[in-house]
């Protein structure tokens, strides 16, 4: 019991310094939504101020309105015909998501077996690199021949575009692991198993969400690129359709449209980074990854 | 607190058994254009309890011996054994503290310590209880749920430890975890250190570069020296179990075992 008494004398000052290390950049309790704007502001402005010269450059007739149609016209298009936007952006919608899944499950496999073998690696890199190289638009084609006009090619298309990045950052992401972490877990015993699901793979996490981020934005290129080439459906067709009749308030309603789709998914791998890796340094607003290069 | 499963004698080994046993131990590691010696002809033998501090400089193979022990490492020739049973692949009943504390970023202190049993797969219930011993032994029962970088170097280096003894293991190994510390912390660990030995009764192989916190911890020293890596002498220090940090250096047997292990070190200037 002595011994104990005496411990809490000597650790005290390594105690405070501690607490002193937590308590300082605690963040007062602080509504959502003000932090939302505190963080997002800036952006909202510039965007306001985009707003306001689109409007003043076509109200003032300093641009034709087939050039750039005015921004009452493009959201008078989209309230117009909601239901025929809303169709087409649901197709491309969710093509984009499930090329997008598609792309985060074969490109996490493959990283894994990447890791796992350096056979496969030295197999499988050159290939991935190759397939990365050819332009999809211009293979795009061939998988209609292929896949016809559904879906298909689309989602095809998308996961391609989506894939690479995904592939790239878990191969990183769980090649980031300290080799003396899997030491440790040697010196516990732990299966491969085990050491996948409790190192490896949350270690590899902030890289692989960040090539996530990459592969979202990408998938929806894919999609539309795949539409383009062949269908009547989707914003791609959209897009093809009103560019034939010069109708560009469609064409900037669709590109609308189509950034939405993106940002919501960029979104939602945001919120999910914040959820799934809070510990990471690009997530702490509060520095204190300071006490960790004292260390 | 109940100290019951801190007590020392907790393993079931009979006292007479070597805890490490190495005989002839050599670690060789070739490359296309040479090869090295990381460890010629190591013989050591250390008993149930025992703390032995192993200090040499960079190259003198040190980290391999530990390694070897660990079964992390194979060796060339020789025989290495742990409670007579020899090594092959990596022990169940060590714990490891490395010169990092290699915590996971994503896990809180509990969390961190507690990966021990998850891996093992250790009844859950009485690894929570040790756990928690082993929190407050360690001082860090108000940061439980802290993660590894709202903790001072000192805090995490800790945590490792807890995590090593969590599963109660033979035999504790140590790859300088306190080179990385400042000084001022590390002579609050060395203390700490001493204590956690003394209450857990564990074997312990402490690796560091730092003459007087080999002696200070130790009850026999190895003095290594490199080119090839080899053990040159093991010096016994004559002192009480319990060592208080003013007092033991002002001992004249502190004193006289620093000095052989800094003439021996000295002598064959490679010492850093």
């Amino acid at each position: 019991m002595t011994q104990l008494t005496r411990d809490s004398t000597t650790s005290s000052t390594d105690a405070s310094a501690g607490a002193l290390a937590r308590r300082s950049p605690a963040p007062r309790a602080e509504s959502g939504v003000l932090r939302l704007w505190r963080s997002s502001w800036r952006a909202l402005a510039f965007l306001a101020v985009a707003a306001v010269a689109w409007w003043l450059v076509t109200a003032r007739g300093w641009v034709q309105p087939y050039i750039l149609p005015s921004p009452g016209e493009t959201f008078g298009n989209l309230v117009e015909y909601t239901p025929y936007f809303l169709q087409h952006t649901w197709i491309t919608t969710y093509e984009t998501v499930l090329g997008f899944l598609i792309a985060v499950v074969l490109g996490e496999l493959v990283a894994i077996l990447m890791v796992r073998s350096k056979n496969l690696e030295l197999t499988i890199y050159p290939i991935i690199l190759v397939a990365q190289v050819i332009p999809k638009i211009a293979i795009a084609p061939l998988f209609v021949v292929w896949l016809g006009f559904g879906m298909g090619p689309k989602i095809t298309v998308a996961v391609l575009m989506a894939f690479f990045p995904i592939v790239i950052s878990g191969l990183a992401g769980l090649r980031s692991v300290d080799p003396e972490i899997l030491d440790l877990a040697k010196t516990m015993g732990a299966s491969k198993i085990k050491t996948f699901a409790k190192i490896q793979f949350p270690a590899s996490l902030p890289q692989l969400l960040s090539g996530m981020k990459v592969a979202a934005t990408l998938a929806v290129t894919g999609a539309v690129v795949g539409e383009f080439v062949g269908g009547n459906e989707g914003l791609g067709y959209v897009i093809l359709r009103a560019n034939g009749n010069m109708d560009t308030a469609t064409l900037f309603a669709a590109l609308l449209i189509m950034s939405a789709i993106g940002i919501v998914l960029f979104a939602i791998i945001q919120l999910a980074e914040n959820l799934l890796i809070p510990w990471h340094a690009s997530r702490r607003s509060d520095g204190s990854s300071a006490v960790v290069a004292q260390a | 607190m109940s100290t019951g499963t801190l007590s020392p004698g907790t393993h079931e080994t009979t006292t007479s058994t070597p805890a490490v046993s190495v005989r002839d131990a050599s670690v060789t590691f070739s490359s296309r254009r040479n090869t090295v010696t990381a460890l010629s002809n190591a013989n050591l033998e250390v008993t149930q309890g025992e703390f032995i501090s192993i200090v040499g400089p960079s190259g003198c193979g040190k980290s391999t011996l530990l390694k070897v022990v660990s079964g992390l490492s194979s060796y060339s020739s020789g025989e290495v054994e742990i409670n007579g049973s020899p090594i092959d692949g990596p022990r169940p009943d060590i714990g490891y503290v490395f010169q990092r504390p290699a915590l996971l970023e994503w896990r809180n202190v509990r969390q961190n310590i507690m990966l021990q049993a998850e891996m093992r797969g250790l009844d859950m219930q009485a690894a929570n209880a040790r756990c928690d011993e082993l929190i407050e032994m360690v001082g860090l029962q108000d940061f439980e749920k802290s993660l590894p970088h709202e903790l001072s170097g000192g805090m995490q280096q800790r945590v490792a430890v807890c995590r090593a003894l969590l599963h109660d293991p033979a035999i504790l190994l140590m790859d300088e975890p306190l080179g990385a510390l400042d000084a001022l912390t590390r002579e609050k660990m060395n203390v700490e250190l001493n204590r956690i030995w003394r209450a857990t009764g564990t074997t312990v192989l402490f690796v560091t570069h730092s003459v007087a916190e080999a002696v200070y911890l130790a009850n026999r020293v190895v003095i290594m020296s490199p080119r090839p890596g080899r053990i040159v002498e093991i010096q016994e220090v004559d002192l009480p179990a319990e060592r208080e940090y003013g007092a033991t250096m002002a001992d004249p047997e502190f004193n006289r075992v620093a000095n052989r292990v800094r003439d021996l070190l000295g002598a064959r200037g490679t010492q850093e």
